[in-house]
């Protein structure tokens, strides 16, 4: 990933640019203010009809309790364990909370992390071809990795050091079939997790051995064409050893609707006139997981290798050959639990993390010389920590951890020459105590307090508090009020990489997000619950190119500064119902504003609606199952200034399980109407995939 | 730009607004759910588990009464679920009464006895708890926990659970020595604890 430093900034520049120059359609005089009022309104009119038909129905009593025990022991509980790092029930968690099943992932045939954020209420998700990257209630933007973002599997940090890249596609290092549990948390998470969590957190916990309790082979066979071949086992054994172990190989050979760029013809006559385009995108991703746990112990190695080539309209490259980039990530974790006292917990975990990059591309600013972009990281994390349980009411988590950055390269050479364009070569640490008391005030009413400190050698410390007050005001209804602030701790690459053109800034300082929320979750009965969040957010100091006005042969030079605030406003409604005979919906409407604080202009890359619906449902036989995603992305601008237009898109899977007793087959369609649209790219935009097919096959034994 | 935002808005307000009147005019016929992904709470399914362990227990006759009585020490979050319940449900064709334990006399009046832990703490039982259960020794009492431990307290049912799925485990010994019947049904779903653990000291 890294080529495209060479032309981030200047993009962005740009970027910065066109914010004022276009999209001017708001009231110069009064940008936003008008509209804020009025989404206010609005917001506190649906709240109180929240409210009010909560109190109405909430007391009804549960159907619950007329079903035969069997049944009961199949009811999936709710609960996170990614908001506090300690198993708590949803209701009572200081976030908004989604959470998505292994079973959801193989109903709705969601192929990666990012297919289940797609579905997910408040986010929208754009594939570039080479990355996904997820807005969360908010915005990406360009040359961003997710670094908004923190990825976390079993609560261990999957953004590298490096670009802090939080991996949601193909390059993610656990096969998606092979997860048991995506907890989806919005809102800023720093107060427990530090940098990244700046819009939110999302906890994928991998199947354990009991969920497998046996082996599992699997292939799909897709219209790509693709093929994805998965061999899994694991089980609890008598002595309380429990075990996992997986491995992946899944090629694709990707989409075949590029053209070649005009500007390509343009900037080199004649050159490429009888040149046809590469014309497919190969992505072939190789992954190992492994866990094991004994008594108080666990271990887990996990290890992911993906290439991929990248065509022409993507990034730079020539138009016969790809760019092609590796991403290697791989980490290796201790953890043990103990109860050392009464009511307390104490547990110590040790991760050693690599991350690897490898990029090959030929761009149009070299003159087509091959340049090779490679970047390393690895480094160790430790925390302790203790949760205490004070008189049966009242959870204290409190512990420290430390991560050291051995290593932190990024580089960039002319493959041609061997010369040198980009070097950097750090190490760095941090160490953040971190604190958080669930306090029951009085009956039914929890204060959530937690704050973090991030002490950082080589940059800006940071302090990040928050706040929750939880209150179940029926038994069926709960309202939260939350404050959170969040930060994201600057990339290496924005504090070291200069070159030609591009200064990098060693004094840059973390971005920084403050929020303000109300959650309201009224569940009507056993069949209907309701949800609502209604948010503010400002994000300040945010990192952005400025001109450095500094270089008298290069006006154009730019250089990274915290030039940027942004106001969020909006809301998600949300809904689910589960009817007995296995009918299940969900659905979510999104409507925020994301604006320049100074300007009232709108932000790219920031769709002001979203809506999304889920519906799943037995079909003639109890073991075959129907299952359709409806979602919409309202319009938005791309990172250039262009219109991106709204677009609708349907999914549908076909999925039979337990087939003769050991066979679990099913059919995707994905993007079932064959609709053409576009999503944002770093410059520009790009044709989102067309409609594809998966079959796939599991054999349990 | 607020015009743009307030055009949109509307007709989605006015179908959620619309959507959620309709749940709260016409959500009698809605029956529960059984599909295998339903979520629930937590509350609301320990409290439907404590009824079936009520349906498939036989206490001896000399303590039926008017009603079957459950008795709650601890959890407030489960107590609204338990109290919902009282009114609608039958155990043994006798109507159920859920009252709070504030003491070992109160216990002693139950047929089952639940000690729940707070929704926000997972910890070991209090020594009220212990107190309790050493006075319901041998008593035609069930008691159910929600701790790890609490069998090995001298507790005869305990509530756990296994990934997301909810799970109990019985000590018949226990079971046994308080007079009481279970049915094989009951102890064919759960994880049995044949030898007691020993207590801690």
């Amino acid at each position: 990933m890294t080529y495209i430093a060479m032309d981030q900034p200047r993009s962005s520049g740009s970027i910065a640019l066109s914010f004022i120059g276009r999209w001017s359609n708001a009231d110069p005089a009064r940008p936003g203010s008008g509209s804020r009022r009025h989404a206010l309104g609005l917001a506190l009119v649906t709240a109180a009809s929240f409210f009010a038909s909560a109190r109405l129905t909430a007391d009804s009593p549960g159907d619950l309790a007329g079903m035969p025990l069997e049944e009961l022991m199949e009811m999936p509980v709710e609960f996170v364990s990614g908001v506090s790092k300690y198993e708590q029930s949803i209701r009572h968690a200081p976030a908004g909370v989604t959470v998505f099943t292994a079973g959801d992932i193989q109903d709705y045939g969601w192929r990666t992390l990012a297919d289940a954020l797609r579905a997910a209420p408040g986010f929208h998700v754009r594939n570039d071809r080479f990355y996904e990257y997820a807005g969360n209630r908010g915005f990406t933007r360009s040359y961003d990795y997710n670094f908004r973002t923190l990825i976390l599997v079993d609560g261990h940090r999957i953004n590298d050091p490096v670009y802090q890249q939080g991996s949601i596609g193909t390059e993610f290092i656990l096969d998606p079939d092979l997860i048991d549990r995506i907890e989806i948390i919005r809102g800023p998470g720093s107060s427990i997790y530090g940098s990244n969590a700046f819009d939110g957190a999302i906890n994928v916990i991998p199947k354990k051995g009991r969920d497998l309790a046996g082996g599992q082979a699997s292939v799909a066979v897709g219209s790509e064409p693709s093929v994805k071949a998965r061999v899994s086992a694991g089980d609890r054994a008598a002595g309380g050893l429990e075990y996992t172990v997986s491995a992946t190989d899944w090629w694709s050979r990707g989409e075949r609707e590029f053209d070649l760029p005009q500007s390509w013809r343009d900037a080199a006559p004649g050159i490429f006139d009888d040149l046809e385009a590469k014309d497919h995108d190969d992505t072939h991703h190789q992954s190992v997981f492994g866990h094991a746990a004994w008594r108080g112990f666990e271990t887990e190695i996990a290890y992911v290798k993906r290439e991929k080539d990248v065509l022409p309209p993507v990034y730079d490259t020539t138009p016969d050959a790809a760019a092609r980039g590796v991403d290697e990530r791989a980490y290796a974790l201790l953890r043990g639990v103990g109860e050392p006292l009464p009511d307390a917990e104490l547990s110590a975990t040790i991760s050693l993390d690599f991350y690897n990059y490898d990029g090959l591309f030929h761009p149009l600013s070299t003159n087509f010389e091959p340049q090779r972009a490679y970047s390393a990281s690895t480094s160790i994390n430790t925390e302790i920590r203790w949760r205490q349980t004070l008189a049966e009411r009242h959870t204290l988590i409190a512990g420290i951890e430390r991560q050291d950055n051995l290593r932190q390269d990024i580089g960039r050479d002319n493959a041609a020459t061997g010369e040198r364009v980009v070097r950097v070569r750090e190490n760095s640490a941090y160490a953040s105590p971190f604190i958080q008391v669930d306090w029951e005030l009085a009956p039914r009413l929890i204060l959530s307090t937690g704050v973090r400190y991030d002490y950082y050698s080589e940059s800006d410390q940071s302090l990040t508090p928050r706040f929750g007050l939880i209150w179940d005001c029926t038994s069926a209804t709960t309202v939260k009020l939350l404050y959170g602030e969040s930060f994201r701790a600057p990339t290496i690459e924005e504090r070291f990489a200069s070159e030609a053109g591009v200064m990098a800034n060693p004094d840059v300082n973390p971005e920084k997000n403050r929020s303000i929320e109300l959650v309201a979750e009224p569940r009507l009965n056993d069949v209907w619950r309701l949800d609502g969040h209604f948010y503010h957010i400002a994000s300040s100091d945010l990192i952005t190119t400025v001109l450095t006005n500094a270089n008298p042969l290069d006006p154009d030079e730019i250089t990274y500064d915290n030039g940027r605030d942004v106001v969020t406003d909006g809301f998600d409604l949300g809904a689910a119902a589960y009817f007995k005979g296995g009918l299940r919906l969900r659905a979510s409407g999104t409507l925020k504003q994301s604006e320049e604080e100074a300007t009232g202009i709108l932000v790219a890359d920031a769709p002001r609606q979203l809506f999304k619906f889920n519906a799943s449902t037995p079909l003639l036989h109890p073991c075959l199952r129907a299952s359709g995603e409806l979602q919409y992305v309202g319009d938005r601008r791309d990172f250039t200034g262009g219109q991106v237009d709204s677009y609708v898109v349907a999914n549908f899977t076909l999925r039979a399980t337990r087939l003769w007793d050991d066979w679990d087959l099913s059919l995707s369609v994905y993007n079932v109407a064959d609709t053409t649209w576009s999503e944002p790219k770093n410059e520009g935009q790009i044709t989102a995939p067309p409609r594809s097919v998966v079959l796939r096959a599991t054999y349990n034994f | 730009m607020s015009r743009r935002l307030g055009v949109r808005i509307r007709p989605l307000l006015a179908l959620c607004l619309g959507l959620g009147l309709c749940l709260v005019v016409c959500d009698a016929p809605l029956r529960a759910a059984g599909g295998s992904a339903a979520t629930v709470s937590a509350e609301n399914l320990k409290a439907a588990f404590l009824l079936n362990f009520m349906r498939f227990t036989d206490w001896p006759p000399a303590t039926n009464g008017e009603f079957s009585v459950l008795g709650v020490v601890g959890d407030r979050s489960l107590e609204d679920a338990i109290f919902a319940l009282a009114d609608s449900q039958t155990v043994h064709e006798r109507r159920l009464r859920v009252v709070r334990v504030r003491s070992v006399r109160d216990a002693i009046e139950c047929h089952l006895v639940f000690f729940g832990s707070s929704s926000t703490s997972i910890g070991d039982p209090t020594p009220a708890t212990a107190e309790i259960l050493a006075a319901l020794a041998g008593r035609p009492v069930l008691t159910v926990g929600d701790e790890p431990g609490f069998l090995a307290l001298g507790g005869m049912v305990n509530l756990y659970r296994e990934g997301e799925k909810l799970r109990f485990e019985i000590a018949p010994d226990a079971v046994g020595a308080g007079g009481l019947v279970m049915s094989s049904r009951l102890l064919a779903l759960a994880r049995i604890a044949r030898k007691p653990v020993v207590a801690q000291p």
